[in-house]
């Protein structure tokens, strides 16, 4: 069953193990990405249940003319859903910047133990990536990360193509000096 | 120091998949449970949608079978009515008859116990005549009975003439055996007549002597007894003319209420009821409403033209190929995939309104008409998909969109309850079939549900 193929066979049959196996195999790679959108945990494991009740529902629509690439056209698609709930949910909020950080519960310490210092680069990446305002956040997840064109983040976010493109270069440059900051930070605390 | 742009992209590309979230807390349970809970499963809602197409349209081919039986039971009702009518007019016969032939000797011996003596002389003088033109007087009166059997009671006034006709058979009071036969026998009153006169046509000087004796005898033996008999019809007389009075005046209100009922005139009433829309019967997706006036004219007791004034909220489904998206500012790369639409509009609906034969202050009725949406709001939730193959979901919404003139067909279908001299309360189940699309986005939009209204005649 751990075949691609079957399990989307069964998917499109509404097979429930099937749902379940993919629902499983793909979780994680799902919270991952909104979370990086949502930066609420619990909102974040919610969304993705929100997102796998849209997939599976329109589990018809997915189409893959590669079937040697399925499993990563089905993950794209995947990646679409989960990004598409997720701004959905933002919307519902209307954009407005969580408050307070991100609470230590929602690290995993088992993949810390493999590489802790880029688990920790990586770690503090995605934490850099919060401190934008949601708008460029967004905008620098889908062009940056998520491989979105700018036409993509316009229609999905009701804005122009210039605004867009206006947004990423405004996250990249107060990215850019969050970095900076932070590396002086470390220096800082080095030298002493 | 500044990252180059790049090498920030990949690093931060590189933390997006392996940064370390906790991703322990999948709840499979709860996605299944939501995924049964879910009735909006397209294949699924595409079934009960066609469920309700059928549904509709079994009420549709139910429409001339409810006219069928309203005019089979219009028809027996009639058929039983003169039935009824028929009985109901032998059974007041026989008991008119009993009561006539009781209230005739009773009359009779009214009438003599009054003048004893002028009736004995009458009876004797009359006996003569009365032998010599017996058989053409017993045919006349026989003809006369039996033409006015219905309107004994009417005749009631010439009960004198009729006591003195039957006086001068002589023999009628002391033919009790006569009386006897006769007295469930109204039609056959010519046997009295008979028995009074043509037996004794050979016998005239007999029948003379006998008629003044007997009569004599008779005022004195049932003088007491005609009195008692006397109270007694007029007594009956009385109940009768209270029972034919409660019931004429039942009669009277029923009459009275039929004829409010089917006077024609104006009306105006309001209506309101649930709305279930569907664009070319996909999934119903919530409900929505319409309330509004309503405005008739009867020209008959059947016929009557009916227009209102509703504001109609409708909510409804479609797949983004049944939008056409020309009007609606959505851009031609963008294919819609899913749409939620949510609309608030005037209608204008004038119908034709055929009324059934009222029975028990209510009766069906059927409409058929066309009404007008102007489209004050309409509100949409889609996904789409761009040419580049991203997938995203967004709303709309339009003012004042479109307004489309006479361009939905109504049918109902209904009942309706006369609460009260003028006030009437109606039950109407509607289908609306677009005769084109409708609104921003052309969309079919077929609508079914069921007005509640109440209407008050205005005359």
């Amino acid at each position: 069953m751990e075949n691609i193929r079957q399990i989307v066979s069964g998917c499109e049959n509404n097979d429930q193990n099937c749902q379940k196996i993919l629902y499983k195999k793909y979780y994680g790679y799902s919270l991952k990405i909104v979370f990086r959108y949502i930066y609420h945990y619990d909102k974040a494991v919610d969304v993705v249940n929100d997102g796998y009740v849209k997939l599976f529902r329109n589990f018809s629509k997915f189409r893959c003319e590669e079937p040697e690439n399925m499993e990563m056209i089905l993950m794209g698609w995947i990646r679409r859903i989960m990004i598409n709930t997720a701004i959905d949910q933002l919307r519902k909020n209307k954009l407005s910047p969580e408050i307070g950080g991100i609470p230590e519960y929602v690290w995993e310490q088992a993949d810390m133990s493999n590489s802790p210092d880029q688990a920790l680069l990586y770690k503090d990446a995605v934490k850099a990536v919060k401190m934008l305002p949601p708008v460029y956040r967004i905008v620098f997840n889908m062009f940056v990360i998520d491989g979105c064109s700018h036409q993509e983040i316009a229609d999905a976010l009701g804005i122009s193509v210039g605004t867009s493109k206006s947004n990423l270069s405004k996250a990249r440059i107060l990215l850019q000096k969050f970095i900076k900051t932070q590396e002086e930070s470390n220096y800082a605390t080095s030298r002493k | 120091m500044q990252l180059p742009e790049n090498n920030m992209d990949d690093l931060f590309r590189k933390a997006a998949g392996d940064y370390p979230l906790k991703t322990d807390n999948d709840d499979w349970d709860a996605v299944a449970g939501r995924l049964a809970d879910e009735t909006g499963i397209p294949s699924t809602e595409k079934t009960v949608g066609g469920n309700n197409y059928r549904r509709m349209l079994w009420l549709l081919a139910l429409l001339p079978l409810m006219f069928i039986c309203n005019k089979y039971i219009s028809d027996n009702s009639g058929a039983a009515k003169s039935a009824t009518q028929q009985s109901a007019n032998n059974a007041t016969a026989d008991i008119k008859n009993k009561d006539r032939s009781t209230e005739r000797s009773g009359e009779t011996n009214m009438a003599v116990a009054a003048n004893p003596l002028q009736q004995a002389v009458l009876a004797d003088k009359n006996a003569k005549d009365h032998s010599l033109n017996n058989s053409n007087d017993a045919k006349q009166e026989n003809e006369k009975v039996s033409g006015n059997e219905n309107n004994f009671f009417a005749k009631a006034p010439s009960y004198n003439n009729d006591a003195k006709r039957f006086s001068e058979g002589n023999g009628a009071l002391n033919n009790n055996s006569v009386d006897e036969k006769n007295i469930n026998a109204g039609n056959n009153l010519q046997a009295i007549h008979n028995s009074n006169g043509l037996p004794n046509k050979n016998n005239d000087a007999q029948t003379k002597i006998n008629s003044t004796v007997d009569l004599q005898t008779a005022i004195a033996n049932t003088s007491d007894n005609s009195n008692k008999k006397i109270a007694e019809n007029s007594g009956k007389q009385n109940i009768a003319a209270k029972n034919s009075d409660s019931s004429s005046n039942k009669n009277v209100k029923k009459k009275i209420v039929l004829a409010a009922f089917k006077q024609p005139g104006f009306y105006a009433g309001i209506i309101v009821g649930p709305d279930a829309s569907t664009v070319k019967f996909q999934a119903i997706k919530g409900a929505g409403y319409s309330l509004g006036l309503l405005a008739g004219y009867s020209f008959s007791q059947h016929w009557s033209v009916e227009a209102g004034l509703l504001w109609d909220k409708k909510k409804y489904y479609t797949d983004g190929k049944y939008f056409n998206s020309s009007k609606a500012n959505i851009p031609p790369y963008i294919q819609l995939q899913d749409m939620n639409g949510n609309c608030s509009m005037y209608e204008i609906p004038i119908d034709v309104k055929y009324d059934f034969a009222a029975k028990r202050n209510g009766n069906f009725f059927m409409t058929a008409g066309l009404s007008t949406y102007l489209m004050k709001n309409e509100a949409y939730d889609y996904s789409a998909v761009t040419n580049t193959g991203w997938m995203y979901n967004s709303s709309e919404s339009y003012s004042n969109s479109s307004r489309d003139w006479f361009s939905i067909l109504q049918l109902s279908a209904g009942y309706q309850k006369q609460i009260g001299a003028k006030t009437k309360i109606r039950v109407e189940p509607y289908f609306k079939i677009p005769m084109k699309g409708l609104g921003i986005g052309n969309l079919p939009i077929t609508s079914a549900g069921m007005y509640i209204g109440i209407t008050r005649s205005i005359h």
